[in-house]
């Protein structure tokens, strides 16, 4: 038995920061029953999410639960506390060459827990999935303070519902993860990126359909396009795409990568090690809160198929000529910022772009608003077509409806 | 709270004979059988452990028609049991309680097939071998390969969450389902998922999978399909010994190499499965390993070299690689006959199914070879090794008196050993009828009335296949526990 130390409450008011998961579940019991909102924090990075927190919401944080609980290289599985950070985590598992191939924006501070919750990606997707396929089990506190598991701690499991699933990008509206357990990967020989500065979108989006055809498997497949700034007379097009694996076959992919680009008549650079990072990192922050105030982040899905077209969406119903946009191809995901607009200006980019996607079979979030805005916008979009389910099925879980009220799309 | 005896048997509010006229009304009479030399086929599935004979099954020919007949039943209280080609090996589409079976058997359209995004749209019923032969033309497949291809169903797979020999590199049928069109119990249909990824809102799409038709009935799929790669290798390792093999899959797994698939034979099973399938085992062989890699040609060389070495450090005492694809069709071969060939050995034969940590694998599997001393049973392991996935399989002839009891208890010592050994009761054949009473071993009351939540959620009407998956109350005793195990083995049936 684990003993309960009382909860510490810190400086902030409203914060509370058990150092149990049976201790932060007796906080979600006595919420619930006081019918007070309550804001899951991990690190707080991606508390932009969502609408406005409710001004009295307790803050109930993660960050005393960052122990890792079992590391089994052998079986290359992983159980951690979710309070821990993503890079503490690769840490410990580059010491056994094993990683968990998913590279979210900000890895040095965001917590394992409020990464899963928010959904958070990032490039490697197209070669490694998401970490719905890495998860294989969990412990949560739901909102009405039981605390459950699902799933397991071996690589494949039947036995009952995977509940699990359905608290990764739910932004803690179901419950609190405290507890997870990940299968893990052996960690590439070599990873190796090739850059191409690109004409323009519709050749880039050629470009990187090339890129995907046998025996090419690019890991990541980025499409960057950035605003014409300071003297550049226009704006850029590159392409980024990461291989991935045994040293001579990335060797092949990239000199395969290379003629295609050559017949091309385009440039194309080379990046390994730091500089490969380095490359991914930069991308990465186009996924990541701009800082200043007068941005709006968007999160774009469509079929993949359809990303070039959801790109163009995006900077023709951009309200100013500042866009800039991370699309990842072959997966049919992009981020974009819209930069210097106003409420009126913003509402109707946000209608127009929700009709050319939804032509698409596509949808777009509002991650980020500035905070005069956020209240204004319809930031999650139209409502999903299972949102009774997922009402029934919150209103079993967090039945005072606690957790992040008001905030997410259910 | 809504503990476990939230399950009861709804009440009826139609009769039978009133329940077979509406539903022949709404979709015609020949979409509906109910006599009952019709019914026989559908009281039992491929475990035939537990029987249990339907009121009345309907064969709709649309997702309309499902619905129709979903609603009219729901609506009376009346079992609803999805049911795909019945191979289950956990009792998944027995009727427990009666009522009505849905078929899936006409919904099986490959619907159109998209190489652009690599995905297929097909409809419950498709066979899932036929689905990758379709999409061969595009050097494409459908990577979970249960055992059963050739005869389960992709609905009946995203029901169980099936896996196969292959999903240890490309992940189980959950990892390959990205949309679907559900009929709920009131009738409704609703869409979860999306081709476009990570759309806001809960991914219900993910509880679905693996739910054995407690949510509801699933009459469309869109499904990734997977590039052909573009090399292949496959070898066979050779022990003297059970452990020695078990060793070389933990130290494999544990030198950071996932192979495409690593499954193990062992003791009588081998010299049986080459007498009948002249797979080219060798018949001294204790214990064998079915080793394939794939990916790029130019990495191949260089991860059979490290695999060679391990299971030679290990002990192994040869390593036969395939020439040609005929000599690897015909490694796979005995793989595939392993099942029906174990026939020469045992009349009759009960497969469990648990899981474990790598790790872990040879402690599990000495146990194995003990508890088959201890009752006096044959147990022989052909099993997805890579995984921890044990399918230990026991066999025995039921007219010895008393041994089906035996070969039970012996199953049942096994699985909890599983457990014990930081594992789970089922790694893809599901817990069904056979293995909710099992699932407290794993899971507290609590964390079972969460999954009776999610179930209520989406069948408020309680009529969704009753008595499956988890442990229920007293209503759920009338199937008749035929435990009749599998009279003859199949022909051509593998595990
Ligand atoms: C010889 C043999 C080998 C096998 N090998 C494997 C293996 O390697 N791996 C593996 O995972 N399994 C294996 N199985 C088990 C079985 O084949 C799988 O569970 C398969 O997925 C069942 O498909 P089915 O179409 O036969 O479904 P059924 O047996 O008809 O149904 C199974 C369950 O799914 C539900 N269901 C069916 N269709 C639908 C639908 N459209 N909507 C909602 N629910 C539905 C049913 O109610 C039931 O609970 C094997 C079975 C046999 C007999």
């Amino acid at each position: 038995m684990q003993q309960a130390r009382p909860p510490v409450h810190s400086t902030m008011t409203h914060e509370i920061v058990p150092h149990t998961a049976a201790a932060l579940a007796g906080v979600l019991r006595d919420a619930t029953n006081d019918r007070r909102p309550v804001t899951p924090w991990g690190a707080g990075l991606h508390q932009y999410l969502g609408y406005a927190a409710a001004p009295e919401a307790l803050q109930l944080s993660t960050r005393a639960l960052n122990r890792i609980i079992e590391y089994n290289p052998a079986d290359l599985t992983l159980t951690t506390e979710a309070g821990i950070t993503l890079d503490d985590v690769r840490r410990t598992l580059a010491t056994h060459r094993q990683w968990l191939p998913w590279d979210p924006p900000a890895p040095g501070t965001a917590t394992i827990g409020g990464l899963l919750a928010s959904g958070a990606g990032g490039p490697l997707r197209l070669g490694y999935g998401s970490p719905r396929d890495w998860t294989l089990g969990m412990r949560v506190a739901l909102g009405d303070g039981r605390l459950v598991k699902s799933g397991g701690r071996v690589v494949k499991n039947v036995a009952g519902y995977d509940l699990h699933k359905l608290h990764l990008g739910a932004l803690g509206t179901l419950g609190v993860i405290v507890e997870v357990t990940f299968k893990l990967a052996p960690l590439p020989d070599s990873m190796t990126t090739i850059t191409v500065e690109c004409d323009d979108l519709a050749q880039a989006c050629r470009l990187a359909a090339q890129l995907r055809e046998r025996p090419l498997a690019p890991v990541s497949l980025a499409i960057v396009s950035e605003p014409a700034n300071g003297n550049a007379a226009r704006g850029s097009v590159l392409l980024a795409a990461r291989f991935a694996g045994a040293a001579g076959g990335v060797a092949r992919q990239i000199s395969a990568a290379l003629s295609i680009a050559a017949l091309h008549n385009l440039n194309a650079s080379t990046h390994t090690g730091d500089l490969d990072t380095s490359v991914w990192r930069r991308i990465s922050t186009i996924g990541a809160p701009p800082d200043h105030d007068r941005t709006l982040l968007l999160r774009v899905g469509v079929p993949p198929s359809a990303l070039h077209d959801a790109m163009n969406a995006l900077q023709r119903h951009a309200p100013g000529d500042s866009v800039r946009i991370a699309g990842h191809a072959g997966v049919g995901l992009a981020h974009a910022w819209w930069q210097e607009i106003e409420a009126h200006a913003a509402m109707r980019a946000l209608d127009g772009l929700r009709a050319s996607l939804g032509n698409l079979g596509g949808y777009a979030v509002v991650e980020r608003a500035p905070e005069a805005l956020r209240a204004q916008l319809n930031l999650w979009g139209p409502s999903p077509a299972a949102l009774p389910l997922m009402q029934a099925l919150r209103q079993r879980w967090d039945p005072a409806g606690i957790l992040n009220r008001g905030r997410f799309i259910v | 709270m809504a503990a476990f005896d939230s399950q009861h048997d709804p009440v009826r509010r139609l009769t039978r004979i009133e329940l077979i006229a509406r539903l022949s009304d709404a979709i015609g009479p020949r979409a509906v059988l109910h006599r009952r030399e019709e019914l026989l086929l559908y009281e039992y599935d491929g475990s035939a452990l537990d029987m249990a004979e339907p009121d009345v099954v309907v064969v709709p020919g649309s997702t309309a028609d499902v619905a129709t007949a979903v609603r009219i039943a729901g609506e009376a209280g009346w079992p609803i049991i999805a049911r795909g080609a019945g191979t289950g090996l956990s009792g998944g589409s027995v009727p427990a309680l009666g009522g009505v079976v849905v078929s899936l058997a006409r919904l099986n359209r490959i619907v159109h097939i998209d190489p652009e995004n690599r995905l297929a749209v097909v409809q419950p019923g498709v066979v899932n071998a036929d689905l990758s032969v379709a999409a061969a033309h595009y050097g494409l497949h459908f990577a979970p390969d249960p055992s059963s291809q050739k005869s389960s169903t992709i609905g009946g797979n995203a029901a169980e969450n099936a896996g196969g020999p292959h999903c240890l590199k490309y992940g189980v049928t959950t990892n390959h389902v990205i949309a679907a069109t559900i009929v709920l119990s009131d009738g409704s249909i609703v869409r979860l998922g999306s081709e476009a990824p990570d759309a806001p809102g809960y991914d219900l799409l993910g509880a679905f999978v693996g739910s054995e038709g407690t949510l509801g009935i699933v009459t469309e799929l869109t499904v990734r399909l997977t590039p052909d790669p573009e090399d292949v290798r496959t070898f066979l390792a050779i022990y003297d010994d059970l452990e020695p093999a078990a060793d070389s899959v933990s130290a494999i797994i544990a030198a950071g190499i996932v192979p495409a698939a690593l499954e193990m034979l062992e003791g009588e099973g081998i010299r049986v499965i080459e007498e009948s399938v002249h797979a080219g085992y060798p018949t001294d062989a204790e214990a064998v390993l079915l080793i394939e890699i794939d990916g790029l040609r130019d990495d191949l060389d260089e991860q059979a070299g490290r695999i060679e070495a391990i299971c030679r450090a290990c002990g192994a005492r040869d390593l036969h690689t395939a020439r040609d694809e005929a000599q690897r069709a015909r490694l796979w071969a005995g793989r595939k006959g392993a099942l029906a060939a174990c026939g020469r050995i045992r009349p009759h034969y009960h497969i469990q199914d648990g899981v474990v940590p790598r790790s872990r694998l040879t402690e599990v599997l000495r146990l194995t070879k003990d508890v088959a001393a201890r009752y006096n049973l044959v147990i022989v392991n052909i099993f997805h090794a890579g995984d921890g996935n044990l399918h230990p399989l026991l066999l025995f002839d039921l007219r010895e008196p008393g041994v089906l009891d035996r070969a039970m208890a012996a199953g049942e010592e096994i699985l909890y050993a599983c457990v014990a050994a930081g594992g789970t009761i089922s790694g893809e054949h599901g817990i069904g009828l056979e293995k909710r009473d099992y699932m407290t071993w794993i899971y507290d009351p609590d964390d079972i009335c969460a999954m009776l939540e999610l179930r209520a959620a989406f069948d408020p009407y309680n009529v969704m296949n009753p008595c499956k998956q988890l442990p229920t109350g007293a209503s759920c005793g009338d199937v008749k526990h035929a435990r009749g195990a599998q009279r003859a083995i199949a022909a051509g049936a593998w595990v």
